[in-house]
């Protein structure tokens, strides 16, 4: 048998520790030729982005009552890191590659971003039509789109494509069935990151899976496009599809500074620098704005009404299928609408009388989310960030990320036990577009 | 917003949208998204529905033109995004 413990003058040791894996020397290492002795790998111990959901498969075809899939898997392919010992304590948790220099991360149906530190676009993703290189299982640098390579401040991806800022410039990529990339027509563009108009001051923006916001300008104006049913741009129609981005109804307020917003599949939550917060959108029986009304909230109208008044002083919130949540500049959460398995203090109580319900009295929250894409129309799942710690509550069968029970968990649970990594980077998005298998990702 | 019902011919013609020169920022659709969701007639045409824009008071829209930049329209109280031929059903 030959000696292969140095080979073309390289030790194994050392090629074990380029791809991240040290091989323990002396006597008892672990001999690949008769795979005996002792191995030992070291994976990095922070800066590392983890996703987690039971149900992660490609494609999904289990059921809300099957759990017989509870394997963990990436979404879009293996990773070249795994961390196998994370799953030892039944959280379906997996490591993937170091992102420890991401400040952004999102993921939609079929393609997943991050911007990094210096202004770099990294895409991954399991179609070619909606990514703009080749389908990859890591991440790789967008480059060649825009201005600058380092010039990206946004990206935004749903169930359909992705919506991103370069220079102040907004560029698209995926489909626009509904003219939600505001291109004047719904042309997709497949494969490739196009520009929408030549203006170079855009804000903000998130894509949704039927409808897009963004902030536009020094003043900060709100606009929309996309699909108008259920009165989802705020333009106060829900008839056809806006094609082109359109200053939303400023009838209930002043239409400038705003700082903060949030899309989900049939709504749009924001809030303004001066922490007004507003909504419009699909409204029912579940009275999700806390408006006091079942009926479609039909143009940007007010949230946020606590003890008679409403507040001023709301800072980032989230809107979900049957409830919204506001945070305040106190780190309390506050919430309207169906109250089961969506508070997270072990109550079911709705807040259905056009007020907000403080939900515990911790004074940490700094952002809570039932969908990061803006795709979802279902809200199983929750997850809020107190200080700097996740946790969840909700349907735990339609995620696993908590574990792999079908337990539903009325009161908040610290999901991983550790803080996150420097940054709080995270997103919670739905799986293969499936609102009821949930992943969640993480850098810890 | 009122209801209307076209007879198509089926799903090539479900998924073409339709413009109204009055509401330029806008393009117009059926509700249903499948051939399957409309009604099919016995001479193969299948009847399909949409909803009208209502304006019930004069309305100013401020968009974003892909070529021109900013533009603003205004419309009148009215019904938009008609499509020819479409009887109205409620």
């Amino acid at each position: 048998m030959p000696d292969i413990s140095s080979y073309n003058a390289i030790a194994v040791g050392n090629i074990a520790s380029i791809n991240g894996q040290d091989i323990s020397s002396g006597g008892g290492a672990y001999n690949p030729v008769t795979d005996s002795g002792t191995y030992t790998e070291t994976v990095p111990t922070s800066g590392l982005l983890k996703m987690g959901g039971v149900r992660c498969f490609d494609p999904p075809t289990n059921t809300s009552t099957d759990n017989s899939e509870n394997i963990p898997k990436f979404a879009y392919g293996s990773q070249p890191v795994v961390n196998l010992s994370s799953d030892k304590d039944g959280r379906y948790v997996r490591v993937a590659e170091s992102k420890s220099d991401f400040v952004q991360i999102s993921y939609g149906r079929y393609g997943g971003f991050g911007i990094t530190a210096s202004g770099q676009l990294w895409e991954q993703g399991s179609s070619a039509s909606y990514i703009s290189g080749s389908v990859v299982s890591g991440f790789t640098q967008v480059t060649g789109v825009g201005d600058s390579d380092t010039g990206w401040t946004k990206i935004s991806s749903s169930s359909g494509g992705a919506l991103a800022i370069n220079s102040g410039k907004l560029y698209h990529i995926g489909q626009n069935t509904y003219g939600n990339a505001g291109t004047g027509d719904q042309t997709a563009s497949y494969g490739s990151f196009s520009q929408v108009g030549s203006d170079s001051d855009w804000v903000d923006v998130e894509r949704g899976g039927f409808h897009s916001m963004a902030v536009k300008g020094t003043n900060k104006v709100l606009y929309t496009t996309g699909r108008n049913a259920n009165y989802r741009t705020g333009l106060g129609t829900a008839s056809g599809n806006t094609t082109s981005w359109t200053q939303v109804d400023d009838t209930n307020f002043t239409n400038t500074n705003v700082s903060y917003i949030h899309i989900n599949s049939d709504g749009c939550l924001f809030i303004r620098e001066n922490g007004e917060a507003y909504g419009f959108g699909d409204d029912d029986t579940n009275e999700r704005f806390g408006t006091n009304t079942s009926s479609d909230i039909q143009i940007p109208t007010q949230l946020g009404k606590v003890g008679g008044s409403y507040q001023t002083d709301w800072v980032t919130g989230a809107m979900a299928s049957n409830t919204t949540y506001l945070i305040n500049t106190s780190g309390k959460l506050y919430f309207a609408g169906e109250g089961n398995a969506r508070r997270g203090d072990g109550s079911s109580t709705d807040a259905k009388d056009g007020e907000y319900v403080q939900i515990g009295s911790y004074t940490d929250w700094v952002r809570v989310t039932t969908d990061d894409s803006g795709q979802n129309n279902q809200d199983y799942n929750h997850v809020g960030q107190r200080g700097n710690r996740l946790y969840y509550w909700g349907s735990n069968q339609y995620s696993g990320i908590l574990n792999n029970t079908l337990t539903s968990y009325t009161t908040a649970v610290d999901i991983m036990g550790q803080d996150l990594d420097t940054g709080n980077l995270w997103a919670l998005f739905p799986n293969q577009g499936s609102p009821t298998k949930m992943m969640l990702v993480a850098r810890y | 917003m009122a209801l209307y019902s076209v007879l198509i011919s089926g799903q090539e013609e479900l998924d073409s949208p339709w413009q109204d020169a009055n509401v330029p920022n806008m393009s117009f659709g059926y509700r249903e998204i499948d051939i399957s969701e409309c009604t099919e007639n016995e001479d193969g045409t299948y009847i399909a529905t949409y909803e009208s824009m209502q304006v019930e008071s004069p309305k100013t829209y401020k968009y974003l033109d892909p070529v021109e930049g900013a533009k603003e329209f205004q419309l009148g109280v009215g019904e938009y995004g008609l499509k020819p031929n479409s009887q109205r059903r409620g």
